[in-house]
């Protein structure tokens, strides 16, 4: 896959939205939510990875996270970040509100593809 | 592939983001412990994959992108949604919180500085042979003043930065100009239009400086302006002032005071006595002066009868006045002068003018005849100096005098 810009600018709005989805599943440090998010996309969401810290960061700042220091499982502490109930609920917002995005763009570029013929 | 070893090279990326975060030093250190774990994370992944330890940490680092442009989103992420206002609210309470203490210190420093200055002139004036009186006031005293001052303000400027940007959530480098620039021209607003004072040249000329000394010292304020009592300067002061008294006390001990009550005034100058005009002598009339005013009463009708047919006014004079060698020399002219026809009960106010450089003066009270005569019935000899000028900064620099 490649690092076009369509993508990044792409990526830079869905970040909030990976970062919460990924976090949904269990308390997670930074390096392993940007693996996570690497791996479920099969590489299409490859950022680079400092992107992802300011997000998470911001996201803590609004109370969609909680973070706190703890050993990981090579030893040195590292960063666990833990979704929150407003977390959740930005989640919902924020794949309701994708799902409502993502099918308004299928269905016009579903019409510049078969445009109706008279 | 560049030659610098890749511990370096994160190093100097960690550098980077910090330089761009703008936080305070705790917030900067966890941010960099975070991303410098990543580092490790990302490094150790590429040496799984087949990369040898120094590919490895490189693609680490590449990897996480522009090092400024990841500090900078990341301090905006930190302070998001109230950076603006805890800048302003941390401003404030710093300032607020902070001021009580200063205003304590201030007082403290007055005294300690005022003492010791004041030790210092004595010292000086000793050494020239000159009397032992105190020196609170005057020039010696007014640079005291200004010397504790711009010493406060330098203070204020040195540790207000850090507890802004604590506040604030911003590095002490991120607020050192703002907080400077405010601190000055706030600083020099309240001197020059709101602090009405005693203000003589020194004052004048050294109070301005106080808001230039907050500027450097907040330009150059460090992330912790701690101040521990046994630091060098205040060790350097503390022998200094140890010195200073010593010498004082020795000088104290051992100089006799000088006599300043022998002095004497030729009011010849300014009018004859009573004794030497017909009118007056061998009469006796009554002269009360207060501090702005004078009356002046005749035993009978008939002798203020007398006096006025020759003396037709009385004037009330205040001339500028000088003790040299003991002898009272008085200036070429009245400063100011009043004068009330003579009656049977003759009230004369006057005042005092009030210039930026006091000066002594001699109030007298003086019959005056159609031919120039003058009598002088009553005179306050160099009995004190002309008010002392009060005013802002403003006041005295646009003053014509």
């Amino acid at each position: 896959m490649g690092t076009d810009p369509l993508r990044t600018e792409l990526l830079k709005g869905a970040m909030t939205y990976l970062v919460l989805a990924v976090l949904r599943e269990g308390e997670q440090y930074g390096y392993q939510v940007a693996q996570h998010i690497r791996e479920r996309s099969d590489g299409a969401f490859a950022p680079s990875e400092g992107s992802l810290y300011p997000a998470l960061h911001r996201l803590e700042a609004e109370g969609a996270l909680t973070a706190a220091w703890r050993a990981s499982e090579k030893g040195p502490r590292r960063r666990w970040y833990r979704i929150t109930e407003a977390g959740l609920g930005a989640l919902a917002a924020h794949e309701a509100e994708f799902a409502a995005f993502a099918g308004a763009v299928t269905k016009v570029t579903a019409l510049r593809r078969e445009p109706s013929g008279v | 592939m560049s030659d610098v070893p890749a511990a370096q090279e994160r190093d100097a990326w960690l550098s980077r983001v910090a330089t761009s975060l703008d936080l305070p030093e705790p917030m900067t250190a966890e941010v960099l412990e975070e991303l410098a774990g990543h580092l490790d994370d990302a490094a150790g992944a590429y040496r799984d994959a087949g990369l040898d330890t120094v590919d490895a940490d490189r693609r680490a680092i590449r990897s996480m992108g522009d090092p400024a442009v990841l500090g900078r989103d990341l301090g905006n992420a930190r302070r998001r949604g109230r950076y603006l206002l805890a800048a302003v609210g941390g401003a404030v309470r710093a300032t607020i919180t902070f001021g009580v203490w200063a205003w304590l210190a201030l007082w403290i420093g007055a005294a300690a500085v005022g003492l010791i200055g004041m030790l210092i002139a004595s010292s000086l004036l000793h050494a020239v042979g000159s009397s032992t009186s105190s020196y609170f006031g005057g020039p010696v005293g007014n640079l005291a003043t200004v010397v504790i001052a711009t010493g406060w303000f330098a203070w204020l400027g040195r540790v207000l930065p850090a507890r802004v940007a604590k506040s604030a959530r911003r590095s002490v480098l991120g607020v050192r100009v703002a907080v400077g620039v405010v601190g000055m021209v706030a600083g020099s607003l309240v001197l020059w239009q709101s602090v009405s004072m005693p203000m003589d040249g020194v004052l004048a000329v050294g109070l301005p400086l106080g808001p230039v000394a907050f500027l450097v010292a907040a330009l150059r304020a460090p992330a912790d302006p701690s101040l521990r009592l046994l630091s060098r300067p205040l060790v350097f002061l503390g022998a200094v002032a140890a010195a200073v008294t010593a010498t004082v006390v020795l000088a104290l001990a051992t100089v006799t005071p000088s006599e300043l009550h022998g002095w004497e005034a030729n009011t010849a100058g300014i009018g004859k006595t009573p004794e030497d005009v017909a009118v007056f002598a061998g009469h006796t009339w009554d002269v009360n002066s207060w501090s702005d005013t004078t009356t002046l009463t005749f035993p009978d009708d008939t002798m203020a009868a007398a006096a006025a047919a020759q003396f037709p006014v009385v004037r009330a004079e205040v001339w500028p006045t000088t003790i040299v060698d003991g002898l009272v020399h008085f200036g070429p002219a009245p400063v100011f002068a009043r004068e009330v026809p003579l009656t049977t009960a003759t009230q004369v106010d006057w005042t005092l003018p009030v210039y930026r450089t006091p000066m002594m003066v001699s109030v007298f009270i003086v019959a005056a005849a159609r031919d120039g005569t003058r009598v002088v019935l009553d005179g306050r000899i160099a009995e004190g100096t002309t008010p002392v000028w009060r005013g802002t900064l403003a006041d005295w620099w646009l003053s014509s005098r």
